[in-house]
Order: C-alpha cells, then structure tokens, then sequence
C-alpha cells in the first residue's frame, strides 16, 4: 500500500484580477522524491509554491500538503513546511545571521538555547558557520540565499517548498544546497524544488513538471524531457539535450 | 490554554530581535531625545510669555505652562512612537521581505501583531518616564512623587488605544503599501483637541465635546491631575474607567482592521507585495 502523497495537487487555479497565474495544474509529489518545477518567468511556479505554503488562496481546486488543506489549516500547514522564497533578501539585515535563524526557530516554538544551538547546525550546514555572527547587510546575496534555504531546514519539516534557491549561488555553493536537500529527501522530506538551471536536475530531481502559461506543458522524468530534444535552428548547437527538450516543449505550447 | 502559553512564548523571541535592531540603530535613539528636548527648550521660553492663570488647575494647584506642556508632550510623543512603530515595523518587514517569512511560521496572527511591538510596549513607558524625570529634574518642575504610580497606570491603560490606531494603520499598510497618512492624519486630529499644548476650554464647542471623548485628552489631563495635583488614586479611578473601555474599543477595532486586511491579501494573493 502506497503512503498519501505529501503534496496533492488538483485542478488547481489562481487568478489575479483578469490574469491567470495558475489554470487548473494537478501535481503528486511523495515522500522523498524531488520533484522539479520548471518554465519560463510567469508561468506560475512561484504562485503555485506560495499556494502550496498557504500565502495565497487559490481561486479554485484544491491542494493538500501533509494532508491538510492549505485553505483550511494554514498555522497546521506551516509547522510541517520549508519555504525558500526566490526574494533576494528576506532577512533582517541589521542583525547577524545567528540571530535571524534563532529567531525563526524561536516562532517554531524551539526554546532559547536549542534554537541558538540548532541555528548554528544549519549555518554550518549551508557553509556560513563562520560569517554566523556577522550583520545579514554584510553578506552577499549568495550568502543571503544559503541564509533562507538554512531557515527552512530548521525543523526538518517533511516538506520543501523551494522557489531559485540556487539563483544567485555559485557552482559550489549551489552542489553544497542541493546536497543539503537530496540528504533531506533521503530521509523522507518531499521536495518541491523551483530553478531555472536545468543542469542541476540530472541525478538531482526524479521527475519534472514543466509550466507554461499556467499550464502543466509536461510532465515525467528528467531524462524524459532530455528526451523530447528537436534541434533547430534557434536552438544554439551547444545546447544540452535537457535545454532542448525544454525549448521543444515550450516551442509547441506557444505554437 | 497550553497552545496560547506556547504563542506567548514566542514574545521574548520579537523582544530580543527588536532589541539587537534597536541597538544597531543608536544615532536614531539619541536623535530621537535630542528632537525631544529641544522642542521642550522652545516650550521653555513660550512659558515665560503664557499667563499661568489661564491654565486649568489641578488638585487645587497652578500649574507653571512648562509642567503643563512638557506632560501633554511626552504623552503624545510617547503615543506617536507607539502609533508609528506598529505600521513602520510592518512596513519594514514588507520591504525587507520578512512578512512572508513570518507569515510562513507556525506562528498565530495576534502573536505576530503583539510580537511586532512587544519591545515598543516596554520600552516606551519606560522611556517616557525617563524624560519625565529628566525634565522634571532639569528643569526644576514640582511633580509629586505621589502621583508617579497613577500617572503610569494611566499611561499604560492609554496605549492600547494607540496600538489599536497602529493596527488600523498597519491594516492601511496591508492593504494600500502606505499608512503613514493614516497615523499623521490620526495624531494631527487627536493631538489638536488632546491639551496637550494649549487647554481644551480654549477650543471651540464642539470641538471640546469630543476632547471628552478623545483617550488622549483623558490620558493627559488624568496625569496632569496626578502629576501636578497629586491626586492621587480617586481621580485616576475615574478617569481609568472612562479611559479603559475606549482604549479597549480602539484596540478591539484595530485587530478587526488588521485580521481583515491580512485575509484580504491571501486571497488576493498580494500578501508579500510592496
């Protein structure tokens, strides 16, 4: 018997005014699986993330996480959700690193000392061990971005939410995150992981949404989507399988 | 009742940021007591051209115009922080990208609401207490030391009034991405018919009718009474049960304003914009 997935997803849809930000997606994602979300900029992935962490309603269709619904128990809901926002900044500025974790972990409802103490794990953790006690204003936004996905591994919670979490990252420091999440994945968490580097995905995510216009233009496996490469003139010779999969995808959704 | 010990658990946690932010922030602190006291120096010598007879007596006493300006200004700068501070820190945490942050936590909304300003609620009594003092001292007021404990708890049941005006302001904040014209508009309109500079029977009316009404204007003339007149507790009594049911009803209104505000964001979906 299969255990209920960790997020459930169905016929969901968001609007904004006469704009369609989601147009009725399902989406299944277990326990320990990461699954990729991909598409071009507005195609709905960050509403779609947001909906799923109960900071915006949807406007019809329904989503569950952990089982509970997001519309219905939102303070449930977040207890057992990690969200990495794609914003640069969306810490304190003014006060250290160790500070804003603690904090955090504090509204978690951990005590003093053991949110001190589980504040410093995680920055060490994502690599800030030692910039720990430094003001947040005197790191760079790469620094700033490990900063948000450490927030959200604070409690383990069993579900990721993450909207570019390797945007500003560099090559090392984007591996150490995407280590940090299979490690979680390995353990169970399931993992909703947004990004615009599709690279990363091989040997990382074990299966892809792929959203346009609202849209699940595609959805299976990484290497299904490597799969549906067409080489064409627009598409750059040094492009990899995966890049022209994707451009295949979004080519037919527009045409 | 073990879910609302855990909630207020949660406050030392908004105490202690707010605390390292202040800290960082020391030239605003000192800026702050330097603006204080120059406008108490400007008061200093319009006192010497304002005829004491002309002013209210309290207990029987006649005020000097400087006791009687100094206690309506620390009031109502003690009121303007606390209206200020409740939309700026929510302001300041749309910009900085933090209120999605917090609205992601476990964390129930009135906690978020009474953690924003925890450290302003203790902070600023304290505060003005201090220059009370430090005025009183410097320039030589004769406040009775009888009166401190009414005038506080006086001062005390007044700010929830005020944090019930930042919570509508902060709902304005939510809402429109501004709410400063909510808490200027607001602090121009009560400060006019509060007393603070000038007695209220010089007002028009009408205009006297609602200073009855106005918590600013009770707060101030209720600590003026135990301030200068020593009155003690059966003047503060009455004015603390005229004064607490309107504090209530204004703090009563904000979160309503506020709980609506947020609501309408999530379904809007416009929560962490700014």
């Amino acid at each position: 018997m299969t255990s209920p997935p960790a997020i459930d997803v169905r016929a969901l849809q968001r609007r904004f005014g006469d704009r369609t930000a989601i147009a009725g997606i399902d989406l299944t994602v277990r326990a320990g699986q990461i699954h990729a979300l991909l598409g071009p900029n507005g195609a709905g992935k960050t509403t779609l993330l947001r909906t799923l962490a109960g900071l915006v309603e949807p406007t019809a269709g329904h989503a569950r996480v952990v089982g509970i619904d997001t519309t219905k128990g939102p303070r449930g809901l977040r207890g057992q959700v990690g969200f990495v926002p794609s914003s640069d900044r969306s810490a304190y500025q003014r006060i250290s690193g160790l500070e804003n974790l603690a904090f955090f972990a504090r509204l978690h409802g951990m005590r003093k000392k053991a949110a001190f103490i589980r504040a410093q794990e995680v920055l060490e953790q994502v690599g800030l061990g030692d910039r720990a006690k430094d003001p947040v204003n005197a790191w760079s936004h790469g620094m700033q971005q490990r900063l948000s996905v450490a927030r959200a591994l604070l409690t383990d919670p069993p579900v990721l939410l993450i909207d570019e979490a390797t945007h500003d990252l560099d090559p090392v420091a984007a591996a150490t995150v995407r280590e940090l999440i299979a490690a979680r994945a390995e353990h169970g968490a399931a993992v909703l992981w947004a990004t615009q580097r599709l690279e990363e995905l091989r040997g990382f995510a074990g299966a892809v949404t792929l959203m346009a216009n609202g849209s699940a233009a595609f959805e299976g496996s990484v290497e299904a989507l490597a799969a549906r490469a067409v080489p064409s003139w627009t598409t750059s010779r040094h492009a990899s399988a995966l890049e022209q999969g994707y451009m295949s995808v979004i080519r037919d959704v527009a045409a | 009742m073990s879910a609302l010990v855990a909630e207020m658990a949660k406050l030392p946690a908004f105490v202690r940021r707010d605390w390292k932010i202040a800290l960082s922030y020391r030239a605003v602190f000192v800026g702050d007591i330097v603006g204080l006291a120059m406008q108490i120096l400007v008061f200093f010598f319009v006192a010497k051209l304002v005829d004491p007879g002309k002013l209210p007596t309290y207990g029987g006493t006649v005020p000097t115009y400087l006791a009687f300006v100094v206690i309506g200004l620390v009031i109502n700068l003690t009121a303007g922080v606390l209206l200020y501070q409740v939309s700026a820190a929510l302001r300041q945490e749309q910009l900085t990208g933090t209120f999605e942050a917090l609205l992601a936590t476990p964390t129930a909304g009135a906690t978020l609401q009474l953690g924003s300003i925890a450290y302003t609620l203790i902070f600023v009594p304290i505060r003005a207490a201090v220059l009370l003092t430090a005025i009183a001292i410097g320039f030589g007021l004769d406040l009775q030391l009888s009166g401190i404990l009414p005038a506080f708890v006086l001062l005390v049941a007044f700010l929830p009034f005020t944090w019930g005006l930042g919570l509508v302001a902060a709902a304005a904040v939510v809402t429109f991405r501004r709410g400063s014209n909510v808490t200027g508009v607001a602090v121009t309109l009560l400060g006019l018919i509060s007393g603070a500079v000038f007695p209220i029977a010089l007002l028009p009316g009408a205009l006297q009718t609602m200073a009855e009404w106005n918590p600013f204007a009770i707060a101030i003339d209720g600590i003026r009474e135990a301030l200068i007149g020593g009155t003690g507790w059966s003047a503060a009594g009455s004015d603390l049960l005229h004064l607490l049911p309107l504090s209530m009803a204004g703090l009563a209104l904000g979160v309503l304003c506020f709980r609506w505000a947020i609501a309408r964001e999530r379904r809007r979906g416009t929560l962490g914009q700014y």
